[in-house]
């Protein structure tokens, strides 16, 4: 507290100095006063003693009446002027000394030299030590000796009331003079210790009502520091305006010239200043940013402790001296701010006067709220975060549910259609082969009645023809029932009737119905059977009409040319199977057509009906029958380069696993 | 089978609305010695039925008027005709058509284009059965 005491010093002085001041300039207007009144007091006494002069019968105002007020005037006016214009100096002192003492040698002229008279001077010296200067009894000394010197030398009567008088009396006038200046001297010695321990005590007792005063307000100050930065950390805003908060307060409260809050932004190891109150607030300045380790700042930041600057240190950490000089700031400090020895940022601040211990105190309190404070921030933001994120997670399962349950309406709506489409189908198929049956029915009967009527009459020839119409109609029976098992295949219901059969006795059969479909456009059907083919176990139905339709279909495409039926042994993926490709040198398809010929209720084209007739089920049914066999039928063919048909077929049926058949279904 | 045999005093009412199906099977039937007695709809099945007294009757679903399941519902459902033995035939391949003809209180059930053979096999049961009760 060096300060302090240099302050209580000066202090000291300065009461000092006022006292004596005060002291001076009182005694002046005494003197002023009193100088006034031996004037007139003076004329007084020369009025009433002597008021005349008599010369014989004649008067006159006597001299000494004159004395009284011309000298008298001239002696005290200066001074007593002096003394109440110009008081407390010690010219002015000096002067009222000379006249005092010129008054009094003035009375004791006046007097007539006597002797009790010179009580005045004595009296007079002790006026003056009121002064408590003992430099005024210099000249009033010197005054009264040379007084007595020269007018005991040139006019004893004036001063000692005698004509004649020794010339060393004034010697000893001047020592009773001096002998009493020792006391006086002394005693304005003393008047002045004691003057300068009364300005001692008053200025020490000024200093501990001033600290007393300093130190209540400090606690008020640090009182409202903590319920500020408390109210800031507690209110339910943004970081940056929490932490801007508290450094007002910091600013408010402490008597500071800038307080400043950098975040620590740990993955870059960079101090971000997210708050700054007092005369350099900006946020964006050179400091926005400061890496660890750099300036006062990031040095706390590396180190975690707290740094403090006082106002005897030459501040070059301090970033603007000028600045620093202008604002008056005396003192720095600054802490990092720490959870659990995390570092979560530093807090600094200027300040214009030194941090007391309870200062101190108070700013490591703060800080350490401040860290709590940003790190909750934080962990709300987080968990705000995380709210968001879960309400998006809900909104979007909600509108996923949303769409998916849409969807499945759309899939019901979709379904209840196809249902109705496949109802409607069923329908469609129920009553054309209805319709397809009823001539048929008459067309069968009678090439029965006809062949049994031929036979009764012997009609041989007749009855051939009479048994291919017969032989069509049933197939074309068949086939209605065929349009039916497709319904049955698309909607799981077709089954396999297996049957062992000789390949060869198969395309017997078939080729008596097919041969008049493929001659009616004037083709040649060739026929090869591979030696050895024998038989193979599989549903004779659906082989029949497979490659009844492949020969229907080569039939329709080909004119004037040439169609042949093969069948061979061959194994397909390890399984003993047997191949029947159909070819003829037909008008073939393109690729595009290839690739959907196998779909149902679709030709190559839609002219393509018009011109060749047929209902465009033939080659679906193939493809849906090889499947089911567990088979595969596949097509080779160019434009105007005919066209081959291969099917795949088991040799053995039993052999097909049940996947095929199930997929064959869902296909 | 002898056509000049067991069918001579025999009558079969063949119920048929398309002309060259009814033709042709009463043709054949004719062949086998059967008395036939031809209607072209539901009521002229009905009435036929009570005044001719066939023996049996082969009756097509599918026909104007009404229809096969209400004409057989109606002849079994009258004392004078229930006794006459009635095949439905129809052109739907349909089992529920089965059902239903059935159920209306047919005695049998095929379907067109007929099977000749199968259906005289039928027929020939259902009449034994008759002469058999």
């Amino acid at each position: 507290m060096q300060h302090s005491a240099l302050f209580t010093k000066t202090r000291a002085t300065e009461l000092f100095d006022e006292y004596q001041s005060d002291l001076n300039r009182r005694t002046d207007r005494l003197f002023a006063g009193l100088l006034g009144f031996q004037w007139i007091a003076g004329i007084l006494f020369a009025l009433w003693i002597s008021p005349l002069a008599w010369s014989g019968s004649v008067s006159r105002t006597h001299l000494h009446v004159w004395a009284a007020i011309l000298l008298g005037g001239v002696i005290s006016l200066f001074p007593a002027a002096l003394g109440m214009l110009r008081s407390g100096r010690l010219s002015t002192r000096y002067t009222i000394a000379v006249a005092q003492m010129l008054m009094g040698a003035l009375l004791i002229h006046l007097t007539g030299g006597r002797i009790e008279t010179h009580f005045h001077v004595f009296g007079s010296l002790a006026f003056l030590a009121f002064y408590r200067d003992w430099r005024v009894l210099v000249p009033a000394t010197i005054v009264v000796a040379l007084d007595h010197m020269l007018r005991g030398y040139f006019w004893p009567q004036s001063v000692y009331g005698v004509f004649v008088a020794s010339q060393w009396r004034w010697l000893e006038h001047a020592a009773w003079v001096v002998f009493e200046d020792v006391f006086l001297v002394m005693s304005c010695v003393r008047g002045l210790a004691e003057m300068r321990q009364t300005a001692d005590r008053t200025a020490a007792l000024e200093q501990e009502v001033r600290t007393r005063q300093q130190a209540e307000n400090d606690a008020r100050s640090l009182a409202s520091l903590t319920s500020a930065v408390g109210l800031a950390l507690t209110r339910g805003t943004e970081l940056q305006t929490m932490l801007q908060r508290c450094a007002e307060a910091m600013v408010q409260h402490l008597n500071g010239g800038l307080a400043r809050i950098w975040t620590l932004n740990e993955p870059d190891r960079m101090l971000e200043l997210q708050a700054s109150a007092g005369t350099h607030t900006q946020l964006d300045g050179p400091q926005a940013r400061v890496p660890v380790g750099i300036l006062e700042v990031g040095t706390i930041a590396r180190e975690r402790v707290p740094q403090l600057i006082s106002a005897d240190r030459v501040d070059p950490h301090l970033d603007d001296a000028n600045w620093a000089r202008r604002e008056g700031i005396v003192a720095f400090a600054g802490y990092p701010l720490l959870v659990d020895s995390k570092l979560i940022g530093v807090m600094t601040i200027f300040a214009r006067r030194e941090f007391s211990a309870s200062v101190q105190d108070a700013m490591a309190a703060v800080a350490d709220g401040v860290a709590v404070g940003i790190e909750r921030k934080r962990a709300e933001a987080e968990l705000e975060r995380y709210t968001k994120d879960l309400e998006e997670a809900h909104e979007t399962q909600r509108t996923n549910g949303l769409q998916l349950s849409a969807l499945v309406d759309q899939l019901r709506v979709t379904q209840r259609q196809a249902e109705a489409a496949t109802r409607a189908k069923s329908d469609f198929l129920a009553s054309m082969s209805h319709e397809l049956r009823t001539p048929l029915n008459a067309i069968i009967l009678y090439s029965e009645l006809l062949q049994e009527e031929a036979a009764d009459r012997g009609q041989q020839a007749s009855i051939t023809d009479l048994q291919k119409i017969q032989s069509s109609g049933k197939h074309l029976l068949e086939l209605i029932n065929d349009i039916l098992d497709l319904s049955k295949i698309e909607a799981g219901k077709m089954s396999l009737a297996v049957d062992t059969f000789e390949i060869r006795m198969m395309f017997d059969e078939l080729l008596d119905t097919a041969a008049p479909l493929i001659q009616k456009n004037h083709n040649t059907l060739n026929v090869r059977c591979a030696d050895g083919i024998g038989a193979m176990e599989a549903d004779l139905t659906k082989t029949r009409q497979i490659l009844l339709n492949l020969l229907s279909n080569a039939g329709k495409f080909t004119r004037d040319g040439t169609i042949t039926l093969e069948a061979r042994h061959c194994t397909v993926a390890g399984r003993a199977s047997v191949e029947f490709a159909v070819t003829d040198t037909g008008v073939g398809m393109t690729q595009a057509q290839t690739e959907t010929i196998f779909e149902a209720f679709t030709q190559a084209d839609v002219t393509t009906t018009r011109k060749y007739g047929g209902t465009g089920l033939g080659l679906a049914l193939v493809a849906r029958f090889c499947q089911l066999m567990g088979g595969t039928v596949s097509v080779e063919s160019r434009p105007g380069e005919g066209a081959r048909f291969v099917v795949c077929l088991p040799l053995n049926a039993n052999d097909v696993p049940l996947e095929s058949a199930t997929a064959a279904r869902v296909a | 089978m002898n056509p000049t045999d067991a069918g001579r005093s025999t009558t079969i009412m063949v119920v048929e609305d398309n002309d060259a199906s009814r033709d042709a099977l009463a043709r054949r039937l004719a062949r086998r010695g059967y008395q036939i007695v031809l209607a072209v709809d539901g009521h002229e099945a009905v009435s036929l039925g009570r005044s001719a007294r066939p023996d049996l009757i082969l009756m097509d679903l599918g026909l104007p008027g009404i229809d096969g399941w209400e004409a057989t519902r109606q002849l079994k459902s009258d004392a004078a005709t229930s006794q006459i033995p009635i095949i439905v035939l129809s052109a739907h391949a349909m089992t529920n058509d089965r059902d239903m003809a059935l159920a209306a209180g047919g005695d049998d059930f095929d379907t067109k284009p007929v099977r000749f053979h199968q259906l005289l096999e039928k027929i020939e049961a259902l009449l034994s059965r008759k002469v058999l009760a």
